[in-house]
């Protein structure tokens, strides 16, 4: 069936070239066919497919196809990893980025299943460079990194010396140049070290692109004949064909035509040497180029029209129209020229692109390192924000604490002040307890006093009393009776006094009708009423002028009661105090027989008018007989002593 | 004793003797009885005790002490009869103290004759008044007891509830003291009682 299906494929497209294909495919699988066992046909394969990947890629994917079919009736795939990453190279090298991509993903996971650190860092490293040439630079870098790192932890140096060099080409294409120098010096310190003289030749060779890029000539020629020195050294003719190529770029650049196409015709030879169709092509262009800039214009034209069939990529393009157009011009083909000018102009437009791509690319990257330089920025400013706000609490702090200080003072001498104030008043208040209680001692003690005086008196009368019940004589009697009113009259003072709290004076009314009634009942008689009527104002007087004044009532009271109504079955006294003037009048009238004619007070010769006599002496009074209608009046005018 | 112990027996607390025996000498003349002079508090509570008074007349301070007060308490507690304070404190504190005791007087010195005997004629009258059972009838009393009382006596009965000392009620029936004490003395032997106070508890026991 296969074969009917390549006849008839053949047969439909006719194509010559694809007839070689085709007996190539045939002759192999037939070989294939032959050999016995699964897997020595997949190897025969697998070995035919890498060998015909750069000449023919179609013998190789037809010879992957043969082995999936194989793989697919056994029930153990053999090599499946094998086939993935030789898809992934072919789909390398047909220009399918994303499915190159995708066979290279999944033979990384292969490799991790295997932990294959090996396999593992070299698909790394061959993504990296997948990305390298589509530009992806950041994904390029993050697989190179990832390649590094294997290789370094598995001690490779040859490949760990690669991904250092390749990382510094991909920072050379994000053009950070100086950290591009670092990672290819790293690599030719590492590889001289361990005496990779390759890598060191490459890693010069990567500097002089780099100081290419910067401009700086010395260095890049310094570098690009270090590689080419060595790459002759060692005899290496791929090196050499680089390094005659890059010289002769470089000998362009500086516009050296003669050196350029030196350098130019010997990456020809030796690109032809070992077939390397690429670097022939650009060999090519670039000796076209120069033929044409050494004036050779007829040699050049015929170069550069050979390579017009091939497919020479933009960049190859650009440079052969540019040159021809100009070349036609000076040889006087003018529409040639034109023509070349404008697939020129085509052309350029898509360099335009290209490069706009690639700058936007570049400005992209340049755009992320700015960001994250602005990030950096930010986050400085941040941390300075930090710093700031840290000063600031700082300050506010010290503020807060001068504060905090201040209010802590003022409260303490506030507090101070307060107890300052306090004590003061500590000290009124127990002066003033002091005050209170030696006053509370002295009102007890005169409470104390008058008590006693009050019982000594009751002692008094309780004396005359037992005395008079011994007694049977009337005046005897009598006599005694009046003592006992007296010694009532100056205890009733006593009481009087006593029960007042402020123990000032005496309230006169009360104390003047608890007397007369007292004597009243004391000297009451069968068949006679005596009425009292008292008049009394509100006097406080002190205790050395009552006793005398309480004492001349009693006599007059009892005087009255004794004599004034001997002859009635009723009467009335009548007792009136006042206030005029600083002068109290003190008046006690009875309705009663009244006193004998022409009496005088001095006259008399009685106890009770003796005492009346010597108390108004005592207070300075003036005794005054009344003479009312009927009755006995007496006044006694008292002089109000400055109260005390 | 024996007619003593009809008439109204008094006790007088006082610590001052002089005082206390002039206090005797007049209720004597009024026919009083004194049952004792205590001169203390402790002899206060062993003449209450020993001597059945039935009105006490109490000194409130007592050698520096205000016993009185004390003395009054024990009084409402054990011995219910009535009571009057006898005293030289006429201060409001004092009388404050005073009154929460719950005296039937209060007397303060230098007192009257006169003002002791009527403050405690009261004081007995009030007593009695407050302890007489409202249904009072000769009939009720003789139900309960086995010699019944004639209605002289249940005269003097309701007398001895006015605090009436015998020579008032000899002075009311018209008769001598001594008639008036043996009618009291046989009111004792019927209600087998020995003082005032100890008859008017048990004919109010009676008929409560």
């Amino acid at each position: 069936l296969r074969k009917w299906t390549f006849i008839l494929f053949v047969i439909l497209f006719g194509f010559e070239l694809f007839g070689s294909q085709n007996t190539t495919i045939d002759s192999l699988i037939n070989e294939g066919n032959n050999i016995e066992t699964d897997t020595a046909r997949i190897e025969f394969y697998i070995d035919q497919a890498w060998n015909y990947m750069l000449p023919n890629n179609r013998v190789t994917e037809k010879l992957l196809q043969e082995i999936e079919l194989i793989n697919q009736s056994r029930e153990i795939k053999y090599k499946p990893d094998v086939v993935i990453y030789y898809y992934g190279v072919l789909n390398r090298r047909l220009g399918d980025f994303e499915k190159a991509i995708s066979y290279y993903k999944q033979y990384f996971h292969y490799a991790e299943k295997d932990t294959s650190y090996r396999k593992m860092a070299n698909v790394q490293l061959a993504m990296s460079n997948l990305y390298y040439d589509h530009a992806y630079y950041d994904s390029s870098m993050v697989a190179a990194n990832h390649a590094l790192r294997i290789y370094d932890s598995s001690g490779d140096t040859l490949n760990y010396c690669k991904s250092l060099r390749k990382v510094g080409n991909i920072m050379r294409k994000m053009g950070r140049y100086d950290s591009a120098l670092d990672y290819l010096n790293q690599c030719i310190e590492k590889s001289t070290e361990a005496n990779i003289d390759s890598e060191v030749a490459e890693a010069y060779n990567d500097k002089g692109i780099v100081y290419e890029k910067l401009n700086i000539v010395d260095s890049m020629f310094h570098y690009y004949y270090a590689y080419y020195d060595y790459s002759i050294e060692t005899n290496m003719v791929s090196a050499q064909v680089y390094a005659n190529y890059n010289l002769s770029v470089a000998f362009q650049e500086v516009a050296e035509y003669d050196k350029a196409l030196h350098f130019a015709n010997g990456a020809y030879s030796t690109a032809t040497d070992i077939n390397d169709v690429e670097m022939i092509k650009y060999s090519k262009i670039l000796q076209g180029v120069l033929k044409i800039k050494t004036g050779e214009l007829e040699d050049g034209i015929l170069m550069l029209e050979t390579l017009l069939s091939d497919n020479l990529g933009l960049d190859g393009n650009l440079q052969v129209f540019e040159n021809l157009s100009i070349a036609y011009e000076e040889v006087g083909r003018y529409k040639d020229a034109l023509k070349a000018g404008r697939k020129h102009k085509v052309y350029a437009d898509s360099t335009v692109n290209l490069e706009i791509q690639q700058q936007i690319a570049e400005l992209e990257t340049q755009f992320d390192s700015k960001q994250k330089a602005k990030e950096i920025e930010l986050l400085n400013a941040q941390n300075n924000v930090m710093m700031l706000e840290l000063e600031n609490a700082d300050t506010q702090k010290l503020y807060f604490l001068i504060g905090l200080l201040a209010l802590s003072a003022i409260v303490f001498l506030l507090l101070w002040s307060n107890r300052l104030s306090k004590r003061n008043q500590t000290i009124l208040t127990e002066k003033k307890r002091i005050v209170e209680e030696s006053l509370l001692e002295k009102k007890s003690l005169l409470q104390e006093i008058h008590h006693r005086v009050k019982n000594n008196l009751q002692i008094i009368s309780s004396l005359l009393s037992l005395q008079s019940r011994q007694l049977s004589d009337p005046v005897a009697l009598e006599a005694i009776k009046d003592g006992r009113n007296r010694v009532k009259s100056m205890a009733l003072i006593h009481q009087n006094l006593y029960e007042d709290d402020n123990l000032v004076g005496v309230d006169m009314a009360e104390y003047i009708n608890r007397l007369a009634k007292s004597l009243i009942f004391n000297y009451k008689m069968d068949n006679l009423e005596i009425k009292l009527e008292t008049d009394i104002d509100n006097i406080k007087m002190s205790i050395d002028q009552i006793i005398p004044l309480g004492l001349i009532l009693n006599e007059l009271i009892t005087n009255s009661l004794k004599y004034a109504f001997s002859e009635k079955n009723s009467g009335l006294i009548s007792i009136k105090l006042q206030e005029i003037d600083d002068l109290i009048t003190l008046e006690v009238l009875d309705n009663g027989i009244g006193l004998p004619l022409g009496f005088s007070i001095d006259q008399y010769d009685s106890l009770g008018f003796k005492l009346i006599n010597s108390f108004t002496r005592k207070l300075n009074a003036k005794f005054e007989i009344g003479s009312p209608q009927e009755g006995t009046l007496i006044k006694i005018q008292i002089p109000q002593q400055n109260a005390a | 004793m024996q007619h003593e112990s009809t008439q109204i027996r008094v006790l007088i607390v006082e610590d001052e003797p002089l005082i206390a025996d002039d206090i005797k000498e007049y209720l004597t003349n009024v026919d009083y009885c004194v049952s004792a002079i205590a001169y203390d508090k402790s002899d206060a509570l062993e003449a209450l005790e020993q001597t059945n008074p039935d009105i006490a007349i109490l000194d409130i301070n007592l050698g520096n002490n205000l016993d009185g007060f004390l003395i009054a308490e024990e009084i409402n507690k054990k011995y219910r009869i009535p009571f009057l304070y006898l005293t030289s404190y006429s201060s409001s504190n004092v009388i404050d103290q005073a009154k929460v005791t719950r005296p039937q007087g209060y007397i303060v010195k230098p007192f009257d004759e006169a003002d002791l005997f009527s403050s405690l004629e009261i004081a007995l009258y009030n007593h009695a008044q407050i302890n007489k059972p409202q249904i009072f009838t000769k009939e009720l009393i003789n139900e309960k007891i086995h010699a019944n009382l004639t209605e002289k006596e249940f005269e003097i009965l309701n007398d001895l509830y006015d605090g009436k000392t015998n020579k008032q009620m000899a002075e009311n029936h018209f008769v001598s003291v001594n008639t008036i004490k043996t009618h009291v003395q046989k009111i004792y032997d019927k209600l087998d009682t020995h003082t005032r106070s100890e008859t008017i508890a048990k004919v109010r026991s009676f008929l409560s």
